[in-house]
């Protein structure tokens, strides 16, 4: 569905945009994410046809998106949506109908379908700049999903929206993109959206995609520290592999050796990728399934959500996640000493090549 | 104090009458003013829109110049354009000057900048991001520029209603161009001006009376049609 | 698109020149005489009442553009006009002297009277001459209202400062309005000061003033009225037959009756005085 080949594009002053090779299949949900200024906005501009002076190829359709004449075909049967809703000065149902009076269509039953299932029927005849931001922003999703499209191109839509009602939506579009057989590209920072509504993503930084993959992938099996930081693995500590059984490796970090299932040799120097939720914390030093064993002290209890970020020193700093009732019946607090455990499955090991940052594809 | 009571009493009078004379300055007034309107608006709105959503190396210089437009002095215009069109001028052939046609010539170089000027503005207002948006919901270049303006309908009849406003109040260019010619070219803004210099206050008066009452009718319709379904924000 | 708008733009322009020529009056050469004249001659009517019985006649149509003296002369010395009629003999030797125009015909006058207060200050009553009337008023240092717009009654007000010996400048007692005659004589009637009018004009002012006439009857104030033809062996363009038809309806028996009928009605005076001997 969308091809893009050694796409160029230099930001004025700022740095360049450039991915060597991106493919998204037709059907697909496919996420950008990354920080801010990471470029992602701009290749799905790209992409959109609203920014053309680039180097490189890009094929939308299976054509040329830059070829004037398919430029129109390609509008009928895509769709944009920005992070702010543009919506005009008339009433929500005026305002859905407008990509149909583009099309010439006069059909409107497929109108009042689309106000229903994004719940702004009852908005019907409001004038649209009455609403408040989120009923705006499902106006707006109403209005994209209109006209059928079969391409879908999402600039963080979720923007605003109640998060109550944001869960459901999310499951809703994805099986309405997925009925309508449509494929959809979508920017995002929040974890949570991409991971409700996504198949593969890419993960990019400073203008460069930096991994491609399936959520599971990317967020378990980070292929840099870069991309690690980003997806929220929260312990980082270096070591080197000190002994290989079968898929098993021996890691040495500071004075600890841990376990861990992955493909490097003995000798390597390795980054340890660990996220917060796969350490379970127990006051008695007891031996469970888990290889990872460790004694370790608290440092801090931080609250982040609706759960806790527990600080702790095992000679590296470890970072698990705990829930408000775990941290009562733990009695954690700083000075305690408890006990991490943690499975080798659970340990992800990045090469460390010191100074240098690796592009890995895992795909 | 006096000759103020006596020109109301002559304006009704005239009025009443439906003098000839008036009758014939009134038909052309307004013949000119809305044709010229008409010209300047079909002229400057398009233009306008094109020059605020184009991209273009001169587009800083082209506003500057609009702007420039927008304050020239009419008479000054005027002045040019009778040069223009005199035996001597190089548009000399057309004979267009002593006629309307000169003077509709005039008052559009008046009042197209200043519509220009106007829906630039107005245009340039809007977010740039809607019309990017009208694209990306499927819409031509034209189906979204017309969207648009009818977004900016409220800015737009004020340009027009400017330009109207101009074009009916003006007296220096429609007198050198015309030539005030009694029932050729002869306006009510050159009537007045001529009543007055012959000291005849009371017509002129009647005449101030009338022009005001015929700019009041037309704005009050254009109005109409600018406000009409505005829903309260 | 665009290619649409521009046709009906087009379609306007071009349906705006159909109608602007058939509405208003036919604008082929032959059809139009320009008269190049002065705002004395329109301001009493007389004008109007000419060039409509011109057209009634001959079906010609006389784009009478009224200016100033100077710019009458100027249009005629550019070939703008096809007829002039001003009242300024002097300038107007010189046009003819210097090729521009042809067949000068002094064929109608007014005259002139000087305005003063009614109390009358510098005791200009009484003067034979209107050079002494105007000394008197310079002496006096009174106040006096000129048009200074280089028209032709402003012409002659400064012919007369000359002969009486007398050398203007703007001050308190000499001021310069630079417009038509009732403005010039209305700031006169409001501050009570001295000028000089055609009669035609203070006649037709007459009920809104306080002034009255200090000075009248000297041959020197006689106002007399030419008609040139502007040459057309030194401008192509202009219109001869149109204008010599015009010109022979001014000289006719039929204006002559018109000129000395005009304004006895309303202000039972005679405005204008006939000289010319009309053969037909």
């Amino acid at each position: 569905m969308i091809k893009v080949e050694d796409l160029e594009f230099g930001f004025k002053g700022s740095f360049t945009l450039s991915v060597h090779s991106l493919e998204i299949k037709d059907g697909e949900i496919f996420s950008l994410m990354g920080p801010n200024g990471a470029g992602k906005t701009t290749l799905l501009n790209i992409v959109g046809s609203f920014e053309k002076s680039y180097d490189g190829t890009v094929e939308v359709f299976g054509q040329n998106i830059l070829d004037n004449k398919f430029s129109r075909f390609c509008r009928k049967e895509m769709t944009h949506i920005f992070p702010q809703p543009y919506l005009l000065n008339m009433s929500v149902h005026d305002n859905v109908a407008l990509p149909l009076r583009f099309r010439g269509i006069k059909d409107s039953t497929r109108i009042d379908e689309v106000l229903d299932f994004f719940k702004v029927s009852s908005f019907r005849d409001k004038n649209a700049l009455q609403l408040s931001q989120g009923e705006k922003h499902r106006v707006t999703l109403a209005r994209a999903f209109v006209a059928n499209p079969k391409l879908i191109l999402l600039d963080e839509p979720f923007l605003s929206l109640d998060p109550r009602y944001k869960e459901t939506l999310i499951q809703d579009l994805r099986a309405r993109i997925k009925i309508d057989k449509a494929t959809a590209l979508f920017v995002s920072q929040d974890h949570n959206e991409i991971l409700g509504l996504t198949d593969r993503i890419a993960v990019m930084d400073r203008g460069r995609i930096l991994q491609t993959g399936t959520p599971q992938e990317v967020f378990t099996q980070p292929s840099s520290v870069e991309v690690a930081d980003f997806v929220g693995v929260e312990t980082l500590a270096e070591g080197v592999i000190t002994g290989k059984q079968d898929n098993l490796c021996s890691i040495l970090v500071g004075d600890k050796l841990l376990k861990s299932v992955s493909p490097f040799q003995k000798g390597d120097s390795v980054l340890v990728c660990l996220r917060p939720e796969d350490v379970i914390l127990s006051r008695k030093d007891e031996t469970t399934s888990a290889r990872n064993h460790l004694k370790a002290g608290v440092l801090q209890v931080a609250p982040w959500k609706l759960e806790y970020r527990i600080t702790l020193d095992c000679g590296f700093k470890l970072i698990a996640s705990v829930t408000r009732q775990s941290v009562d019946s733990l009695g954690l607090k700083a000075g305690e000493t408890v006990f991490a455990s943690f499975k080798a499955t659970a340990v992800h090991l990045i090469r460390r090549n010191t100074g240098q940052r690796e592009e890995i594809n895992r795909r | 104090m006096n000759f103020i009571l006596d020109g109301l009493k002559e304006g009704m009078r005239l009025i009443c009458n439906l003098d000839g004379e008036v009758l014939a300055v009134v038909k052309l007034s307004l013949f000119i003013s809305i044709f010229a309107t008409l010209i300047s608006v079909l002229l400057g709105v398009p233009l306008g829109s094109m020059l605020a959503l184009g991209k273009f190396r001169m587009k800083k210089l082209l506003i500057a110049l609009v702007n420039t437009g927008m304050g020239l002095p009419p008479v000054v215009v005027g002045l040019f354009v009778m040069l223009f069109l005199s035996r001597n001028g190089p548009l000399g052939f057309l004979q267009w000057l002593y006629t309307p046609v000169g003077m509709i010539l005039a008052q559009v170089i008046i009042a197209t900048p200043v519509i220009i000027g106007l829906t630039l503005a107005a245009v340039q207002g809007i977010d740039p991001r809607l019309y990017q948006q009208m694209l990306a919901l499927g819409a031509s270049k034209r189906q979204a520029m017309f969207v648009l303006l009818k977004e900016i309908r409220l800015s737009i009849l004020a340009a027009v209603i400017a330009g109207f406003g101009s074009i009916i109040s003006e007296v220096g260019a429609v007198m050198m161009v015309g030539g005030n010619i009694r029932g050729q070219t002869r306006v009510l803004t050159t009537s007045i001006v001529l009543e007055t210099h012959m000291g005849n206050f009371d017509i002129a008066i009647a005449l101030g009376l009338i022009l005001l009452c015929l700019s009041f009718t037309i704005n009050l319709a254009l109005t109409y049609i600018q406000q009409h379904k505005v829903r309260p924000l | 698109m665009f290619r649409k708008y521009l046709a009906l733009t087009g379609l306007l322009i071009f349906t705006l020149c159909i109608t602007g020529s058939l509405g208003a009056e036919p604008v082929q050469q032959n059809k139009t005489v320009i008269l190049a004249t002065t705002t004395s001659v329109q301001d009493t009517g007389l004008l109007d009442v000419l060039t409509g019985k011109f057209k009634e006649k001959t079906g010609y149509s006389v784009k009478a553009i009224a200016v100033g003296t100077g710019q009458a002369i100027q249009m005629g010395k550019q070939g703008e006009a096809d007829i002039l009629w001003v009242h300024s003999p002097d300038d107007e030797i010189q046009f003819v002297k210097e090729g521009y125009g042809t067949d000068r015909t002094t064929f109608m006058h007014n005259d002139f009277v000087v305005l003063g207060p009614k109390d009358d200050p510098a005791k200009v009553a009484g003067s034979r001459k209107a050079s002494e009337a105007f000394k008197k008023i310079a002496d006096a240092k009174a106040l006096f209202v000129s048009r200074g717009d280089k028209s032709g009654t402003h012409k002659k007000e400064l012919k007369l400062w000359k002969e009486a010996g007398v050398k203007v400048e703007p001050s308190a007692s000499y001021i310069e309005v630079g417009q038509g005659m009732a403005a010039t004589v209305g700031v006169a009637n409001e501050k009570k000061a001295y000028c000089l009018a055609d009669r035609s004009s203070y006649l037709s002012l007459k009920d809104k003033l306080e002034l009255v006439i200090v000075c009248e009857g000297d041959e020197s104030l006689i106002n007399r009225y030419s008609l040139i033809l502007v040459n057309k062996d030194k401008f192509p363009k202009v219109n001869i037959e149109g204008a010599k038809m015009f010109f022979n309806f001014l000289l006719s028996k039929e204006t002559k009756e018109i000129v000395e009928a005009f304004g006895r009605e309303k202000y039972k005076a005679q405005l204008f005085f006939y000289d010319y001997e009309a053969k037909q």
